[in-house]
């Protein structure tokens, strides 16, 4: 009897733990497939509240803005109007309150219109908890910030007329209220940020309400989440010919200097800045003027200043870390593919006093101040040089397995010479033709007979004490990485470049 | 038993068990420094140019190195090709990377090695000594980065792997694939440069490099070291390896043996004798009283 009562035991509890093992193996509705939407909105509304006791909600405004539409109503069919005319951002209310009537508002509303819709037959969203709080959803956000660039800001110029004030204004003090102020515009994010501030909104609400209902109004520009945050919609604006430069009173060649304050301490010559031929690489006032559109030096003291975290006007000029920096800035460029070939072996960020002297050019601060650079000192032209570039260089010391290599010097030297001379940044740093030759013949003076790569680069690789390549290494690596930093994929093979010697393995 | 007899076993037995003990020592210290390379998988073109020299320094059947198909697969190292390149495919960009015995500093395959077939020469090298193999294959078993291979097919078979071409360091050359990259992605020298230079690579370019040496201590550390540009377990690296050699893990229970069958047998056995002694004398003082 007791063996019995055993045995069952054992099989209910084999049954009950295959049942369980079972209940866990839910099927994955969306194995491995995500999707990517722009108009994805994670409702956690409450979380203002407190913690969240559920996981928030995956909303897809788009969508529902399309279906909205297609039954004959507008944005009021979720958004209330304010006192002020416009539209609340948010669902089906004008403030928060509290947790309950912000939880009752969502599940009341969303829900009562996904039934309604389920009742006349259509196919409609989710009714039950677990299907709008998604554990693991499977939208995923592709959407990408908008960047007014200075080609969608001229068209948008076009379309208000050129009237500024249609978009841009001041908020004056005095009068407690937003006037337009021509001469003064500046970008909306110079004052809207991303928390709000006393009475003035965040960027992002600002740019929603009034970005969208200028474009509702006009009938013009997207009004949908994707019109504006698809990368694929952003990359299709449209582009104009030539973006006429955005006239505000800016110079067009200028000393830069220290500020007004610190002009007395400053000792560095001032640096002649070609403004307007930097206008035309950046894509935006903001990539410099990342704060508000005054000079730099008219936020970045010369001296670091106790109890301040602002920047001094060294590291603003010069942090090679930096995307707005000078040096900064220059430094990206030099690792687009047509200079990376000979930048990418020198060191990243490697000041030399040399280099200190192509910008600090200009007078001394104090007369700097009155004066103005002319436009074409600033303009440095190709210098050529009067050396003797040999057109074919035989490469043979090594020669055991491959033929020596016949290098077309003067074709490497034309071209590069080429791609530096249509570049004003490469022409102002060094567009001297004899500097060319530094790219492949490094540490060594300029001249008409460098040194032979076997000075320096020994036969046999050194092990891991020195870090001079021997030569087999040098010239393989000097040649391909050089091609592959410049993105070139034509000499992709061994033999492109030497043949093999007949007889050998 | 009288003091001097217990003072006779107990020498004895510490005797015993001390010589017992030093002849199971595992690490001795090597004569000179272990040698080591350093595999920068950001130099490496896939030339296989290393496979070729190998195969050629060892009579191998030797690639050509311009089949390009081989990289359809991820292959391992195999009884007839002591070392492969596989090619993994990153974000946009392509990463070569060379396998082979990784010569660990306490080898695995050494210690589980019943006969000492497995042995670290102390140059570095970790090297299969025919003369000695059983053919039980356990050194295949404890290799964490599955380098030895047996050759099934063969009347007599062996055991292949990388040797770190010992012959050639002890005629004072570089190992074959080291001297035949043409770009210098290997590194010879003794395991402490290599790892200077790897880490003087990470810092003069951190944004070249994914800061971790590998090798420097997985597994207790490896004589070849690797670089790469991009976190290793993309580019077919074991990262789950702890930081114990895995002799390590073994040696404890090893190491008691020879105490517990030897110290403790002696032990209570003189303790038995002991206590018997002390009974024989009160029955004897019983049977009189």
């Amino acid at each position: 009897m007791r063996q019995k009562m055993i045995v069952c035991f054992l099989l209910a509890g084999a049954a009950g733990l295959s049942l369980l093992s079972l209940a866990g193996c839910k099927p994955n509705t969306a194995a491995g497939k995500e999707v990517g939407r722009p108009d994805l909105i994670l409702i956690d509304g409450l979380s203002m509240f407190g913690p969240l006791e559920s996981t928030p909600v995956p909303f897809l405004h788009d969508l529902h803005a399309e279906i909205v539409q297609k039954e004959g109503r507008d944005c009021t069919a979720c958004h209330l109007e304010t006192a002020k005319g416009a539209l609340s951002q948010k669902y089906m209310r004008l403030e928060d309150t509290d947790r309950q009537t912000a939880m009752d508002i969502y599940h009341e509303n969303c829900l009562a219109c996904h039934k309604e819709t389920a009742q006349s037959g259509k196919s409609s969203g989710p009714v039950t908890c677990g299907e709008c709080h998604v554990k693991k959803p499977v939208v995923f956000s592709t959407r990408q910030p908008v960047v007014m660039d200075l080609n969608l800001h001229a068209r948008h110029i076009d379309a208000a007329d050129g009237k500024c004030e249609t978009c841009h204004h001041q908020y004056d003090e005095a009068q407690k209220k937003l006037v337009s102020a021509p001469g003064q515009e500046i970008s909306c994010r110079d004052c809207h940020g991303t928390l709000p501030v006393e009475n003035r909104a965040t960027f992002r609400f600002v740019s929603h309400e009034s970005c969208i209902a200028c474009h509702a109004e006009y009938g013009a520009g997207p009004r949908d989440c994707g019109g504006c945050h698809d990368p694929a919609n952003q990359r299709s604006v449209q582009k104009l010919k030539t973006v006429p430069r955005l006239d505000r009173g800016q110079p067009n060649q200028v000393y830069l200097t220290a500020s007004k304050e610190d002009i007395g301490s400053s000792r560095m010559p001032s640096v002649p800045f070609d403004h307007a031929a930097h206008e035309a690489v950046a894509s935006t006032c903001r990539t410099c003027h990342h704060q508000t559109l005054k000079a730099c030096a008219a936020c970045h003291p010369l001296y670091e200043q106790a109890g301040k975290s602002v920047v001094p006007l060294e590291r603003a000029m010069h942090a090679v870390q930096s995307p707005r920096s000078c040096v900064g800035c220059h430094e990206t460029a030099k690792f687009s593919p047509n200079c990376a070939g000979c930048h990418g072996l020198i060191e990243k960020g490697a000041l030399t006093p040399f280099a200190c002297t192509r910008c600090h050019a200009g007078p001394p601060p104090d007369e700097a101040t009155s004066r103005t650079p002319a436009a074409a000192s600033l303009r440095t032209p190709f210098e050529r040089s009067t050396l003797e570039v040999p057109e074919m260089v035989e490469i043979a010391s090594l020669s055991e397995t491959f033929e020596g290599v016949k290098f077309a010097h003067r074709r490497h030297t034309e071209k590069l010479e080429t791609i530096i001379a249509s570049s004003k940044l490469a022409v102002h740093f060094h567009g001297r033709q004899d500097l060319v030759c530094q790219g492949c013949h490094h540490h060594t003076p300029v001249g008409q007979t460098p040194p032979r790569c076997r000075s320096c680069h020994g036969e046999a690789p050194q092990g891991a004490g020195l870090h001079v390549p021997a030569m087999l290494a040098a010239y393989h690596r000097q040649c391909m990485e050089c091609h592959e930093r410049m993105e070139i994929t034509t000499a992709s093979s061994c033999t492109s470049c030497h043949e093999k010697k007949s007889g050998s393995p | 038993m009288d003091r001097r007899q217990f003072l006779k076993i107990a020498a004895a037995s510490g005797l015993f068990v001390a010589s017992d003990a030093s002849g199971l020592v595992y690490a001795a210290v090597p004569p000179k420094e272990l040698f080591g390379v350093l595999v920068d998988t950001t130099r490496c073109i896939g030339c296989r140019r290393c496979e070729e020299a190998c195969a050629r320094s060892h009579g191998l059947p030797v690639p050509d190195p311009n089949d390009a198909s081989v990289f359809g697969t991820q292959r391992t190292t195999g009884t007839s090709a002591y070392t492969v390149v596989n090619r993994y495919a990153v974000g946009s960009s392509q990463i070569f990377v060379k396998r082979q015995c990784m010569h660990c500093n306490q080898p695995g395959c050494g210690a589980a090695c019943l006969v000492k077939a497995m042995l670290k020469i102390p140059e570095g090298p970790v090297i299969w000594r025919e003369s000695k193999c059983m053919g039980c294959r356990y050194c295949m078993v404890s290799c964490p980065f599955d380098v030895p291979k047996f050759e099934y097919d063969k009347a007599i078979p062996k055991i292949q792997k990388c040797d770190f071409c010992f012959s050639r360091l002890q005629a004072g050359l570089k190992p074959a694939c080291v001297e035949a990259c043409p770009v210098e992605a290997l590194v010879f020298g003794t395991r402490r440069e290599v790892l200077e230079a790897a880490r003087a690579r990470l810092v003069k370019r951190p944004d070249a490099y994914f800061p971790h040496i590998y090798g420097e201590r997985e597994a207790g550390g490896t004589g070849w070291l690797y670089l790469a540009g991009v976190p290793f377990d993309k580019i077919g690296f074991n990262t789950n390896l702890s930081t114990t050699a895995y002799p390590e893990f073994t040696t404890g229970f090893l190491y008691s043996v020879p105490f517990i069958f030897v110290l403790w047998p002696t032990f209570l056995f003189g303790l038995s004798r002991i206590t018997r002694r002390e009974g024989k004398n009160e029955t004897q003082a019983g049977k009189k009283g």
